[in-house]
């Protein structure tokens, strides 16, 4: 396979850095102007962040919710490299996450097939639960955010009806409990939260990188989405490239939800309120745009904005409300709206820098 | 068939199909259960319809214009917040409702500016509008009230005033919208700044090369919408649940995004169908309450009903056929002097 090397001048890689440095950075803006709403100071966000990583405990709850965001954000990369705007891995999660408890919980197998049963059967919920909103992109010409986030909608309460009626395993006061999968069906510990699911997330984002830059169906897909009409004159079918990004997406989705599930320790169980599960998916599409759409990009992403969720708990010790993070996380997806204002403002910058010396005036 | 039916446009035929549709489940409802039970959950589906109706028919004006906004719902759960908030801080539900409208009317001033100006992403402008909104949503009641999660009216004299008839409380908002919605009508159809709406969203280049500034109609448009969101915001606030809850929307925002997909940008296809998602929502509501479906609600049968109105969105964009008369650049961006 042969392709034109691109080469990048300095400029170049000052503006892709600058694309995320400058709503991170607004961002953080945003948090510290918020934090001190609250009555607290500029510090108190730094530390907060710088705590979460560094403590043990921190360390390894930041590095087990990375690992589910790295999933989600997987899934819409691969709609966004097709020119899908897949925003429903969060219903595919919650799908895999349903999946994941039954098989894992009501079919007894020995430990390393049990657990690949598991994550198939994960694979496969995520990916036909997207495909309604594939046949109505195709079909009804609805799109996709539409179906997506109602498709996410159901799952979120379909979920937590199977909770509480075929999966449940106990009632207590604040709700019911699913199913606890069975030993056989999880993966490896390796401390408190942290188990080897990690590996997988990096094995997925390997593979998606791989399967975007480096086969055929891969171009195909990235042709698709730089220019859906020249691909179709090319001989790309456009429409069964967009079905098979929602259901590449759905599977990885979905494996994020066995992630959350046979992925984390057995004291962690889901309830019906599903506050384990919940807003993964969204927070994926947040790690997906600090990437730029890289799967690779993903990975590192995916540690920082777990950082910023798991930094809750440490706003909640020095006095902040938690919620500030959630804040943040909306701000930097906002900021990523318009890139445009971003380089008009380091250009203006560089002809203010080229042009004083000679005294020219901008 | 008849000359009248083959030569209806598809907005008619669809408005047809519609009004039959809807009938038959109207008539179903009342053969099934009796009148009194379907007035009760008629007066729930308008209820549950306003604030769909009144988001869906902004956001119309603001994709006739060309914008599409997806961050209703963040629109919309901030305009509730600080609708509740004016509420306790003024002691007057209807400028709670106005001061919901503002807000509306500020988000989406803030999201045209990006969109047109800045030369944004639309769609992900509007998906961190959501994002932003519930947080700000999630901070506002631990900062302004301390309780997190939900904050509700004390007091009733803070909701706007309704009429109680014996199937239960019409508020005058209900009428609002259908105003709204013809005043929206004739500003489209009608007026010249309508025309420039319509012409901005269809061929933004010719529009511009006539001396209409684009970006300024565009703006004034998503403006208009926004505001309708707000007050579709305030509603839900004030009046249909009197607080204001973390996710107070759930998703109607959507659903009202799910409506104009629906209807093609047609306003009388739009109400209409938001009316069903509102009758299926009083449906689910209807059963909760129900005495003999007691049994199965408690079992868990709750979190199935709450999935209905959503599962019904999927249905009707699946079972109606999906036609095309949007504006031709809707959601492209149009940047000036490209």
């Amino acid at each position: 396979m042969s392709t034109a090397k691109i080469t990048r001048t300095r400029e170049d890689w000052i503006n892709e850095v600058s694309q995320v440095a400058a709503p991170l950075l607004l961002g953080s803006v945003v948090a510290i102007a918020v934090i001190m709403l609250n009555g607290g100071t500029p510090g108190m966000f730094f530390t907060a962040l710088w705590k979460t990583i560094t403590s043990p405990n921190g360390f390894y709850q930041t590095m087990a919710s990375a690992t589910a965001l790295c999933l989600t954000a997987q899934c819409f990369i691969i709609g966004a490299r097709c020119g899908v705007f897949n925003i429903g891995a969060e219903g595919a999660m919650f799908m895999g996450a349903a999946a994941a408890l039954y098989v894992g919980a009501e079919w007894p197998m020995p430990f390393g097939l049990h657990l690949l049963v598991t994550m198939l059967a994960s694979m496969v919920a995520g990916a036909l639960w997207l495909w309604p909103a594939s046949l109505l992109k195709t079909y009804r010409n609805v799109h996709e955010i539409v179906t997506t986030i109602m498709l996410n909608f159901i799952a979120r309460f379909f979920l937590s009806f199977l909770i509480v009626w075929p999966l449940k395993d106990r009632f207590v006061d604040i709700g019911a409990f699913a199913n606890e999968i069975l030993p056989s069906a999880r993966f490896p510990v390796i401390s408190a939260p942290l188990t080897w699911a990690f590996l997988l997330a990096l094995i997925v984002a390997g593979a998606t990188y791989v399967l975007l830059w480096f086969t055929r169906l891969g171009t195909h897909i990235r042709a698709a989405g730089a220019n859906a009409d020249a691909a179709l004159g090319a001989g790309v079918n456009v429409r069964k490239l967009n079905a098979m990004s929602f259901f590449l997406g759905g599977a990885v989705a979905g494996l994020a939800g066995c992630v959350l599930t046979a992925g984390l320790p057995p004291s962690f169980t889901v309830n019906e309120d599903l506050s384990a599960l919940r807003n993964f998916g969204f927070l994926g599409i947040s790690v997906a745009l600090i990437a730029r759409n890289h799967p690779l990009g993903a990975i590192f992403a995916a540690i920082f904005v777990a950082t910023v969720r798991t930094s809750r708990f440490q706003f909640q010790k020095l006095g902040v409300a938690p919620e500030v993070t959630e804040i943040f996380i909306g701000a930097v997806i906002f900021a990523f709206a318009f890139p445009f204002v971003i380089q008009s403002a380091l250009a203006w910058i560089r002809s203010r820098r080229t042009s004083q010396p000679e005294g020219q005036g901008a | 068939m008849p000359d009248y039916l083959a030569n209806l446009t598809q907005y008619g035929r669809n408005r047809l199909i519609l009004f039959v549709a809807t009938s038959l489940l109207l008539l179903g409802i009342g053969i099934a259960l009796g009148g009194n039970a379907l007035l009760t959950i008629t007066l729930l589906g308008i209820a549950a319809m306003t604030p769909i109706g009144l988001a869906a028919i902004g956001e119309i004006i603001n994709q006739r214009g060309g914008l599409v906004n997806i961050g209703i719902e963040g629109i919309i759960v901030i305009a509730g917040l600080t609708s509740i908030w004016s509420a306790e801080a003024l002691g007057d539900p209807y400028l709670a409702l106005i001061v919901g409208m503002l807000t509306g009317a500020a988000l989406s001033f803030i999201f045209g500016v990006i969109a047109t100006y800045g030369r944004g992403s639309q769609i992900i402008a509007g998906l961190g509008m959501n994002l932003i909104g519930l947080g700000v949503v999630a901070f506002g009641l631990v900062q302004i009230w301390g309780t997190p999660g939900f904050h509700m009216l004390g007091d009733d004299s803070l909701r706007p005033h309704r009429m109680f008839t014996p199937w239960g409380p019409v508020s005058w908002l209900y009428f609002l919208t259908f105003l709204f919605a013809g005043l929206a009508w004739f500003m489209l159809a009608w007026t010249r700044f309508g025309m420039h709406v319509q012409a901005s969203g269809n061929n933004p280049f010719v529009t511009d090369a006539n001396g209409i500034d684009v970006y300024k109609v565009r703006i004034k448009a998503c403006v208009m919408g926004g505001a309708l969101s707000g007050l579709a915001g305030g509603f839900l606030a004030v009046d249909y649940l009197g607080g204001v809850t973390k996710d107070v929307s759930q998703g109607r925002g959507f659903m009202a995004l799910a409506c104009i997909v629906f209807s093609a940008l047609d306003i009388p296809l739009a109400l209409g169908i938001a009316f069903v998602f509102g009758l299926t929502e009083a449906i689910a509501l209807w059963v909760q309450n129900a005495a003999w479906a007691k049994d199965f609600v408690v079992a868990g049968g709750n979190s199935f009903l709450l999935m209905i109105p959503y599962l019904s969105v999927i249905l009707a964009l699946a079972l109606f056929p999906g036609f095309e008369r949007l504006s031709r650049m809707i959601g492209e961006n149009y940047w000036r002097g490209q």
